[in-house]
């Protein structure tokens, strides 16, 4: 009897043992595999919005991946997309319908609408990202 | 061997594209002593004779001649050294003519000279003070370089010691009347350390605001477009504000009165305190402007509060290895709102001030949620390998006291 009871215990413990094992493992696994909560993080290609979002001289700032990217609909109804954080503080640039250039408030940086730094105080050009419409939308992508 | 070397250096200098003949002007005044020797030294990397200009192209005569009298003669042309008052002239005879500097440059200005006798400098010497600098004392005679590149005397890195070469020269600039702390005082500022620190080669220096050729000091009634260049929206702002009429009727320097000249510091919300803040200059303790000032200062406080503490937590984070990215965006937008918030105290309103520091500091709030999120999401997977340890630990400890159970049943 005292045997059996033993026997029993070792049973016990030996199950809990498997299962907090198991447990311990399934669970970072399944983490794993489940979606994370947050969107994909590096994304190569993002609907901006569409056409009716974009009328002559709009622009709009959205998150590509982690880059904020400004995307601009010129006076000629052109699209253009670039990286929207200024390369001199990284503030975040905007555009300027009235001079049809993107334009940082910070220290008066200009950029032209290829991203090309024109004055100011911006050592280096906004990366440029490819924008194509597909039906109504307007997607950007990144260029390789 | 010293006579190798100058065989050497004269070679060079003769061998110049300009020197279809020998260069009798260097064979010459290499032989004059140390003095004469560096000038041909420090010549043979001056812009001029990349060009392919020599000795006689700003000095006149005949380098063709070994007759030094013969080639140094008013017959051949000879002007020699020119007096400090006649330097302008001197190096506006090709730098002022179009048509010649298009052989070389088509985009080089040809108005130095010009602009040079609107200076302070310029007004004085044609005053008859050669004290003062002309051409040659910023541009560095026989060793002139493009101001593009980074040795030369006005690339943009070496503007501050240039002019402070004289500016800091007390003796210098005794008869003057004016400080000699300007290059120490900007050397601290936020901009010299933007420029010397940072290596940050648009940050404004000497030449920025005063002009290069024609360098004055801007002026009461100039110093806000001076600093708006860069500023807009400080200078658009102050401009619209309430400020903007007494200011201008009593003379103020428009944003030198609060930020100072050469020592402009990073400004920080204490610039308006109640207490010993800028404001306070001006106007009393009880005063609705100083009111007004608290309460932009405490708004500035709670932003720079909140940036710093997201900042500090978000870095914590990191060090655990946490991925920060959705924290860093948001901290990201907290510090333009900062930035933007600093902007709009040009309102001189606090309720401008908190319509852009509101959104920031609860984007800095929401940063620094993530990043103590993602703290405790580290203390917990502690825990979980902890507990798996356990685990892992405890079954191998069962297993071994199940053979030896299952060992003493068979025996």
């Amino acid at each position: 009897m005292e045997s059996m009871t033993r026997k029993r215990f070792l049973n016990l413990l030996l199950g809990g043992g498997v299962l907090g094992c198991l447990g311990s493992v399934i669970y970072p696994v399944l983490r794993y595999l489940l979606p994370p909560e947050q969107v994909e993080a590096e994304p190569d290609t993002l609907k901006a919005g569409t056409m009716k979002d974009f009328p002559i001289g709009a622009s709009k700032i959205f998150k590509f991946g982690r880059q904020p990217v400004i995307v601009i609909r010129d006076v000629k109804g052109v699209f253009h997309a670039l990286t929207a954080t200024c390369t001199h503080l990284d503030c975040i640039v905007q555009y300027s319908k009235e001079a049809d250039l993107i334009w940082c408030a910070c220290h008066n940086g200009k950029y032209d609408l290829s991203g090309k730094n024109i004055s100011g105080p911006p050592p280096r050009p906004l990366q440029a990202f490819t924008v194509s419409v597909k039906g109504e939308d307007v997607l950007v992508v990144r260029t390789a | 061997m010293r006579r190798v070397a100058m065989t050497v250096l004269l070679s060079m200098l003769t061998a110049g594209p300009a020197a279809a003949v020998q260069n009798q002007c260097a064979v010459c005044h290499a032989t004059l002593g140390e003095k004469h020797q560096a000038i041909l030294k420090a010549f043979d990397n001056d812009i001029h004779r990349e060009r392919g200009l020599s000795c006689d192209s700003c000095h006149g005569g005949n380098p063709a001649l070994d007759d030094a009298a013969a080639a140094m003669s008013p017959d051949a042309g000879f002007v020699g050294a020119p007096s400090k008052a006649d330097m302008p002239k001197f190096c506006g005879k090709c730098h002022s003519n179009p048509a010649y500097m298009k052989k070389f440059n088509p985009s080089l200005p040809v108005d130095q000279e010009l602009t040079y006798y609107t200076s302070v400098h310029g007004q004085r010497l044609k005053a008859g003070d050669a004290a003062v600098a002309a051409c040659a004392d910023c541009h560095i005679a026989h060793s002139i370089r493009p101001a593009k590149d980074p040795t030369s005397s006005v690339y943009v890195k070496n503007i501050p010691q240039t002019c402070g070469k004289c500016h800091s020269n007390v003796q210098l600039m005794a008869p003057y009347k004016i400080p000699t702390d300007q290059l120490a005082q900007y050397t601290s500022s936020v901009h010299g350390k933007a420029l010397f620190e940072k290596g940050d080669t648009a940050a404004p220096v000497c030449t920025t605001c005063h002009g290069n050729h024609g360098a004055v000091p801007p002026g009461v009634e100039n110093i806000g477009q001076v600093c708006g260049m860069c500023h807009v929206h400080n200078a658009e702002f102050f401009q619209s504000s309430p400020m903007a009429k007494p200011w201008a009727k009593r003379k103020f320097h428009m944003c030198a009165t609060c930020h100072h000249e050469h020592d402009i510091q990073h400004p920080t919300a204490q610039l308006l305190s109640p207490d010993n803040g800028i404001c306070m200059k001006c106007h009393s303790p009880s005063s609705p402007q100083i009111a007004v000032a608290s309460a932009m200062q405490k708004k500035l406080e709670s932003i720079e509060d909140a940036y710093q503490r997201a900042q500090k937590d978000i870095l914590a984070a990191e060090e655990k290895g946490m991925d920060m990215a959705e924290a860093r965006d948001l901290w990201d937008a907290s510090r333009m709102a900062m930035y933007q918030s600093k902007t709009a105290i040009h309102h001189f309103s606090a309720a401008s001030v908190a319509e852009v520091a509101d959104p920031g500091i609860q984007n800095a709030e929401k940063a620094d949620q993530a990043a103590k999120d993602a703290a405790a999401d580290f203390q917990n997977r502690r825990i979980g390998l902890g507990v798996a340890s356990l685990f892992i630990t405890f079954l191998v400890v069962v297993i071994y006291l199940k053979i030896k159970d299952f060992e003493s049943s068979q025996g």
